[in-house]
């Protein structure tokens, strides 16, 4: 994209009012979204997103600028503008790139760019196809496709020179159920860090009718029961529990600022003992998982907390610094037009012993959530919610009927301690995760578990 | 960077391979700044730019997009468009904008950013947070910030589509959390900027203040049937959340919950809901959309009664309707018809907070909601909700109030509608939006 010339004088002319640090991100990426509902092509979208975010640092202030642009003019033009803000001198300097080998956490077999467009198409009418016939209460479906492929160049003034290579396929089904009183959908999409040879192990009819009946239990689903009461909840999606309610309060932008509940408790018992919760940046084709983060750091797998105790947050150079504590490789960004920050990799609570029946069979009342929509948490207070996609009442130590409309809320501390029953059967699911520094592919995980009380909102 | 040589060069390039062809380029710059306390915590300068090409060849269609702007991609674009051709469903309701030969656009009320140095915009926000941190120790963490972005499209087609617009404004951010007993809180105050001197910061930085307090010392409420206040910031997120329902794209692919109710009432009689991109309270007008059609105010709801969706070209032509100028489209490629500042009206006599307060007796006045993106089914309607406001007692606050969710369904909150405040104002998602008395929402709390 850019040769080392250009780079050094850009980032020579950053730091020639006196900031002690610069680093370029530049990324070309390569997009591809399909979408097929109503038994067509509903939409072709490829296209390509391009440009350079330029950091500068000076102790704690940061100035940030990015563009498109990516002519040296306009980049020395972006440096001296970005300079502005400082006042002081450059410091004797001189930089030299020392490159990085290439990760190899993220082998390709089938290059997105190498497949015809057709052929992804005909994935898509599958999956349609199989979702509608799955049930006749199913009405219409939607079925999309992504994949991208992002190059990207981060370099600093520490000399640090490393490039990389990006590229996931995801494939995501929503189904619509109708009924006489309203419609219930359902949803499935999971995703990889892979190319085309995703499909090779993933089956997209399963993907479909799993979607489909979702929406189809959910369409005979009664409105769930309000209050607090036990709650199981299952493995894969499930672990956007551990997510919201504790991973975002451990990323060290708000750490180190002291605004989340976690401040200053490493060492400190925060989850009950049967909780073990790890951040891994390194499982290979992870949907979250990365060879370098978006400083450049090689990813790691981090323990967050052991047995309950607390043991790392999830840092970035930046915050790390404000911290007195080294990065964890967690450092992440949508794109070059965010400011990269502690972010999440692959989230996930490690399997426990219990089995899944011993669980539900241990559990005289409750709500068992099968599946999981998404959810938010406040930093602050920690108080998060979520919405339950697909549930059902448990009576008696038994499953007995779906429920719908259920919304999981709580705050991060108090759930982490209440977990009481932790399964065996280990599961990631996907999710797209949204925060200061933009929506970045992360996975959550968990196997089943057991909250002993959890304020269920519902009808 | 010259985007209309860019332009012409697309089309001349397009035109030589396909029946027809349409080149958007949209572009922006931005600054942002925020002081975190009484440090600089963002300092942010930016410039944006892509465009796409659409084209047509018989009944198919193609589009693509790229932030490289570089002449020499041109051909490598168009070799993408005619594989998506090969590939692309016959879509016989899409069209490209054919300007009548003497149309005219609506005057768009004058907006800028304001025109300030970047040492003025970091004026602000360290006087804005110094102030803030000065009234009380009680704040733990204040972010005052400033974000002015001015921006520029151009759309010009095959058919002699041509059309520029430009738009700017500044917002203005004061964020607080404040502690107290260990127990944190927050509060925001935003204003629009329009000159350099229309700012009271003292003002701006009371109001969070207040907002962060005011939420200290809450706790549930009993579970029932309650009568609420939503906040006009609560109803603002809740239409726009609607407003997806009222696309005739979702309609059409049967996925809103507003299929099949043009005509009938599916709210309070006092009701309307209107679209008015040319608003002069909005941060951003638009006379044209994204399709190059002129724009003007159209009512959604009337009375009650659902009496338009939002259409583009292809979705109108679909219904056989009008044109109606609602296309919202990003040159990446997202378009579809679409909300750009909803209005809510009122046929009885608006009234204020505490008149509101005042009607309703005891109830719950929410003053947020969150999760909206997880909680509500934008398909059926049902939400379940967590909310944070106050107990009003004897048409005054009593206490606030958290830990409770509220659930129920869209179309039965409009239809339990019973007053409209007199508060309206620019909120989030450039809606001009007022509370409303609901008489009744089911909220779950405490074991009664």
């Amino acid at each position: 994209m850019l040769d080392q010339a250009t780079v050094r004088r850009v980032l020579e002319r950053a730091l020639s009012t006196g900031a002690d640090f610069a680093e370029i991100f530049a990324e070309d990426r390569e997009n591809t979204n399909l979408s097929y509902v109503d038994n067509k092509v509903d939409s072709i979208n490829q296209g390509r997103v391009y440009g350079l975010g330029l950091r500068i640092i000076r102790g704690f202030e940061v100035i940030y600028a990015y563009t498109s642009d990516l002519s040296e003019k306009n980049l020395l033009d972006l440096a001296t503008r970005a300079g502005q803000a400082f006042d002081g001198k450059a410091g004797q300097k001189t930089i030299e790139f020392k490159a990085l080998p290439e990760g190899k956490l993220l082998p390709i077999k089938t290059k997105p760019g190498s497949v015809p467009l057709k052929q992804k198409l005909a994935l898509l009418e599958r999956g349609y196809k199989a979702a509608l016939a799955y049930d006749a209460i199913i009405s219409q479906a939607k079925v999309d496709y992504l994949d991208h492929t992002q190059h990207v160049l981060i370099a600093n003034s520490e000399g640090l020179w490393t490039e990389d290579t990006r590229t996931r396929t995801r494939y995501m089904v929503s189904s619509v159920a109708s009924v006489h009183d309203g419609m219930q959908t359902g949803y499935y999409g999971p995703g990889a860090g892979q190319g085309f040879e995703f499909f090779e192990n993933h089956d997209v009819e399963e993907i479909a009718r799993e979607a489909s009946r979702i929406a189809k239990t959910m369409a005979h689903a009664d409105y769930a029961p309000a209050g607090a009461m036990p709650v199981i909840m299952d493995n894969g999606f499930g672990g956007v529990l551990f997510h919201e309610a504790c991973g975002h309060g451990l990323e060290a932008a708000f750490v180190s600022k002291k605004i989340s509940v976690y401040t200053d408790k490493l060492g400190q018992q925060v989850a009950s003992s049967l909780v073990t919760a790890i951040d891994d940046g390194t499982i290979p084709n992870g949907w979250g998982t990365l060879n370098i983060d978006d400083e450049g750091t090689p990813t790691q797998r981090n323990i967050l907390i052991e047995n309950g105790v607390l043991k790392s947050y999830l840092v970035d150079r930046l915050n790390g610094k404000r911290m007195g504590m080294a990065s964890t490789g967690s450092s992440r960004r949508e794109s070059y037009r965010y400011a990269p920050t502690s972010r999440m990799n692959n989230t996930f609570i490690d399997a426990g012993t219990s089995t899944r029946e011993e669980i539900i069979k241990a559990t005289p009342y409750g709500l068992y959530a099968k599946s999981m929509g998404g959810g938010s948490v406040d930093i602050t207070t920690g108080a998060f919610n979520f919405a339950v996609m697909e549930g059902y009442l448990i009576e008696d130590g038994k499953i007995t009927k779906p429920v719908r409309g259920a919304s999981l809320i709580g705050t991060g501390l108090e759930v982490l301690q209440k977990i009481d029953m932790v399964g065996q059967e280990l599961k990631l699911g996907q999710g797209m995760c949204g925060a200061g520094s933009g929506m970045i592919p992360a996975n959550v995980g968990q196997p089943p578990l057991r909250i002993s009380q959890l304020t269920v909102g519902g009808h | 960077m010259d985007y209309r040589k860019i332009a012409d060069l697309v089309l001349e390039k397009a035109e030589a391979r396909f029946d027809e062809a349409e080149v958007f380029i949209e572009s922006s710059e931005a600054l942002s700044i925020e002081y975190y306390n009484r440090d600089l915590d963002t300092y942010e300068i930016s410039e944006e730019a892509g465009f796409s090409i659409t084209v047509r060849r018989g009944d198919l269609w193609a589009e693509t997009y790229s932030e490289n702007i570089s002449e020499d991609l041109i051909d490598q674009m168009l070799d993408i468009l005619e594989e998506n051709l090969a590939v692309a469903e016959v879509k016989p309701n899409k069209s490209l904008y054919k300007p009548d030969a003497n149309e005219t656009l609506h005057e768009l009320p004058s907006k800028k950013a304001v025109d300030l140095e970047p040492q003025a915009f970091l004026d602000i926000c360290r006087t804005l947070a110094e102030k803030t941190l000065n009234l009380t120790d009680q704040v733990r963490v204040v972010s005052s910030s400033v974000s002015a972005e001015k921006g520029t499209t151009l759309i010009k087609n095959s058919l002699g589509l041509d059309r520029a617009s430009s738009y700017g404004y500044t917002l203005v951010f004061n964020y607080v959390v404040m502690a107290q007993d260990d127990v944190m809180e927050n509060g925001l105050s935003l204003r629009v900027m329009k000159d350099s001197d229309d700012l009271n910061l003292d003002e701006m930085a009371h109001e969070a203040v207040s907002k962060a307090q005011e939420n200290f010392g809450a706790k549930s409420l009993a579970s029932g049937t309650y009568k609420v206040v939503l906040d006009r910031k609560v109803v603002a997120s809740l239409m726009s959340a609607f407003a997806s329902s009222l696309s005739a794209d979702q309609v059409q692919k049967g996925m809103s919950l507003l299929q099949g109710k043009l005509g009938q009432k599916i709210g309070s009689n006092i009701i309307s809901l209107k679209d008015d991109p040319l608003h002069p309270e909005a941060a951003r007008n638009k006379n044209f959309d994204g399709e190059g059609v002129p724009i003007k105010p159209t009512y959604l709801i009337r009375d009650g009664v659902l009496e338009n969706y939002f259409y583009d070209i292809e979705t109108a032509a679909k219904a056989g309707v009008n044109r109606k100028g609602n296309s919202l489209r990003s040159y990446k490629g997202s378009r579809g018809p679409g909300a750009t500042c909803l209005v809510l009206e009122s046929k009885t006599e608006t009234k204020s907070l505490e008149e509101l307060f005042r009607d309703m007796g005891e109830g719950f006045y929410i003053t947020s909601l969150q999760g909206l993106h997880s909680g509500l089914n934008q398909v059926s309607g049902d939400f379940s909700l967590p909310a944070q406001g106050f107990l009003i007692k004897d048409g005054k606050k009593d206490r606030p109030v958290n830990q409770v969710t509220v659930a129920g369904n869209l179309l039965e909150l409009l239809d339990h509608i019973t007053t409209v405040g007199s508060d309206a104002d620019f909120c989030m998602a450039n809606h001009i939006m007022s509370s409303v008395l609901v008489d009744k929402l089911q909220v779950a709390g405490e074991e009664a």
